[in-house]
């Protein structure tokens, strides 16, 4: 039966992101189509199941009649949009005033005593000033003061373990120039999770990230790649997208981009890495290699996944790892994986292991 | 070593290498001090992590289904605390050997001969203590024999990352599926030692494959965590999701499961799990994943419906009947106030009728019931 009806899907909060798409089964669950939020797929007529997941990991799933020459539209709505859904039960802070005072700052949890708060640059671990908070709907806004530099908030408790440290996934410029940093209180101490801001895109895809949604990631890499040319605007979204590609194997979106990241972002370690990444994916050893001194130079990532691949690559070259290799491997012992933003205890960042050896 | 599991056939086959670890010989039993004579970072025996590995080499054994390698062999080895051994004995004959240093380092030669094929798919499990890597490395997982050597500690642990590595070579099979269940070693427990495993392959850190997923669990403590009998909350997880959870329609409406989805679902159910043991566990997924199919249904799983009527009190009154317009899978059921069933996934319907006639109840026909894993949401039939 030829096609002589049209479904269109509205997915509200989603039809301002690239990439995102809406699947859509016949009875059978055969697929019929993927589709663009708001765009018309020709079906013929039939019982269908319109479904997407969202980046905060809900998938919703809506059962349509359609009828022979009809043109149906129907909405899919996502209850309820939020970058960090899933972290949502686990975040108690509240209430907090803005604080712009001198290091340290307080801020207002629940339960335990509330942590301070101080910022250091990953690389060198020295102290950075400057930096702004103030309290947003469920996690602090932290703003950069213009640095280039991964910069980390390190909470620290008094008579508590040793302090927690999070990569703030932020740029020295909007409108990257800011990130959401949530405090979470576990049972004796003080935890953080870092994640950015700047955009539906890279809010999405971070959120995916976060939710395992790769599959839904990959419908987003296609943008992703334009990101990575437009990342004169947002490094931080480019470094994203860099690694939902490799992470998915789509070498050929990636094109040369994470090399022009990694030269025009010089401060930002996670470009450099997935240049080298690429390079050995592309059997460009001497390429990879001078690009894993480069990152290595840089210092720690802003985000989790540059550790994982960097120390991966790093590992088995045992007797033969350039400057700096050790220093990121002993790092790696202790980084909370499954956070998108490089985390880690430890109050000497660039020792985390010094205070117990 | 024997393989546990040998099937003939030719083309590309699956092979896996299993490998769990419960009882430790140099580890203190019950209250037993740590011993004086070498460093044990602390650690005590383990009550799931054999268990969990049996299940899930029963699980490759009896479900595992991929037309494109069907399952050629498993090495399977074991090493169940007194409390498991029962969960190890039900798995029948052969028994696996024990999970030393030197059965798993000749299982793994062997596993590595029959994977050098790059169409073949490679799957390990490996589950103990563990030395947590980042999420593209796993874990080093100490074996049995663990620090038999107090000046080579981890000389007798499987070293994740370095065989990973090893098969990056382009004659490898290319499609590899590395599951590490890890009960984690304090980093700082280690000091200034390499994380380097003794039972290992030569990495070439300049070769890639071409799948190469790995999922990763680091329980919090050294304290075994999961169900008698049930093995850990990550082998609990992950054949749930095997299961059921992270099954997914294909193009052409038959079920699988595919890396991504694999990657999606475990680390929730990993999650969900330890919150309801009120512990604090993830799991990452690293390395390199795609939708391609790693296990393929047969038929669809079972999910489980709910169907209810609105208002309660119309439920004495309605029969459901619940079908796709081909088959019907229950006729006539009474909602008293409600039904759940576990049916196979699909697009189903559902018919209510209120019987006898019982304003202001209407009948209701043909309301779409899609049950779809990994969870079903409640099916609310409004009867006014």
């Amino acid at each position: 039966m030829s096609p002589d009806a049209t479904l269109t899907v509205q997915v509200p909060t989603l039809s301002a992101l690239p990439g995102a798409l809406v699947e859509v089964r016949d009875r059978e669950l055969r697929l019929k189509g993927r589709v663009a939020p708001g765009h018309a797929l020709a079906l013929s007529a039939g019982s269908y199941l319109a479904t997407v997941t969202t980046p905060a990991g809900e998938r919703l799933i809506k059962a349509v009649e359609v009828g022979a020459g009809d043109s149906v539209e129907v909405s899919l709505e996502v209850p309820s949009p939020a970058l960090t859904d899933r972290l949502d039960e686990r975040v108690l802070l509240a209430d907090v005033p803005p604080q712009r005072g001198p290091f340290p700052r307080r801020v207002h949890g629940i339960g335990l005593e509330p942590p301070f708060i101080r910022f250091l640059a990953a690389d060198d671990g020295r102290t950075i000033d400057g930096v702004e908070t103030e309290p947003g709907p469920d996690a602090l806004v932290v703003r950069n003061p213009g640095v280039e530099a991964v910069v980390l908030a390190q909470l620290e408790q008094a008579g508590q373990g040793a302090p927690w440290n999070v990569a703030l996934p932020m740029a020295s410029y909007p409108p990257a120039d800011h990130c959401r940093l949530q405090l979470v209180e576990g049972a004796d101490e003080w935890r953080a999770s870092a994640t950015p801001v700047g955009g539906q895109f890279v809010e999405a895809l971070a959120s995916y990230l976060i939710t395992g949604g790769l599959r839904q990631a990959a419908e987003l890499a296609p943008a992703a790649a334009t990101l990575l040319r437009e990342k004169g605007e947002n490094p931080v979204a480019a470094a994203l997208g860099g690694y939902v590609l490799l992470r998915l194997g789509r070498l050929d979106k990636l094109r040369d981009w994470p090399m022009n990241l990694a030269n025009w972002f010089s401060w930002l370690p996670d470009g450099a890495i997935i240049a080298a990444e690429l390079s050995f994916r592309r059997g460009a050893l001497d390429e990879a290699e001078r690009w894993v001194e480069e990152a290595l130079h840089r210092g720690p990532p802003m985000f989790s996944d540059g550790l994982s691949l960097l120390v991966a690559r790093l590992r088995p070259a045992a007797g033969s790892r350039p400057k700096g290799a050790e220093r990121l491997l002993e790092l790696s012992r202790f980084v909370d994986f499954a956070q998108l933003a490089l985390a880690f205890p430890g109050a000497d960042p660039t020792d985390p292991l010094g205070g117990y050896v | 070593v024997t393989p546990w599991i040998q099937r003939g056939g030719n083309g590309p086959r699956t092979h896996a290498l299993i490998v769990g670890v419960s009882a430790y010989a140099h580890l203190p039993r019950g209250d037993e001090p740590p011993p004086a004579d070498r460093e044990t970072f602390g650690l005590r025996q383990l009550e799931s992590a054999a268990a969990g590995a049996a299940a899930f080499a029963a699980w490759m054994r009896d479900e595992y289904a991929n037309p494109d390698a069907p399952l050629g062999s498993v090495w399977l080895l074991l090493s169940p605390s007194d409390r498991e051994t029962e969960h190890v004995a039900a798995l029948g004959a052969p028994q696996p050997p024990r999970a030393t240093a030197a059965a798993t380092r000749e299982a793994l030669s062997d596993w590595v001969q029959a994977c050098s094929d790059p169409q073949h798919v490679a799957i390990a499990y490996l589950a103990g203590h563990g030395v947590m890597l980042s999420k593209d490395e796993g874990a080093v997982v100490l074996l049995e024999d663990f620090a038999a050597d107090p000046l080579d500690l981890l000389a007798n642990a499987f070293d994740v990352s370095a065989v990973r590595s090893g098969f990056g070579r382009p004659e490898m099979a290319q499609r590899q599926l590395w599951l590490v269940d890890a009960c984690a070693v304090r980093p700082t427990a280690l000091g200034r030692i390499e994380a380097r495993g003794g039972v290992r392959l030569d990495g070439d850190p300049t070769h890639s494959s071409e799948i190469s997923a790995v999922l990763t669990s680091a329980a919090p403590s050294t304290l075994a965590l999961g169900l008698q009998g049930k093995g850990t909350l990550f082998s609990q997880a992950l054949l749930e999701c095997l299961e059921r959870r992270a099954a997914v329609p294909t193009a052409e409406g038959s079920w699988a499961v595919t890396g991504t989805s694999l990657a999606a679902q475990v680390p929730v159910r990993v999650e969900e799990l330890a919150a309801a043991n009120l512990v604090d566990q993830r799991a990452t997924a690293g390395g390199w994943w795609t939708g391609e199919a790693i296990h393929v249904y047969d038929e669809p799983p079972k999910v489980e419906v709910v169907i209810e009527a609105d208002p309660e009190d119309a439920g004495p009154y309605c029969y459901a009947t619940l079908g796709n317009g081909y088959e019907e899978l229950f006729r006539d059921e009474p909602l008293r106030p409600r039904i759940i069933r576990a049916v196979p996934a699909g697009y189903w319907t559902v018919d209510v009728v209120v019987q006898p006639e019982t304003p202001p109840y209407l009948t209701r026909r043909g309301v779409p019931c899609p049950a779809m894993p990994p969870a079903v949401p409640r099916q609310v039939v409004r009867m006014t």
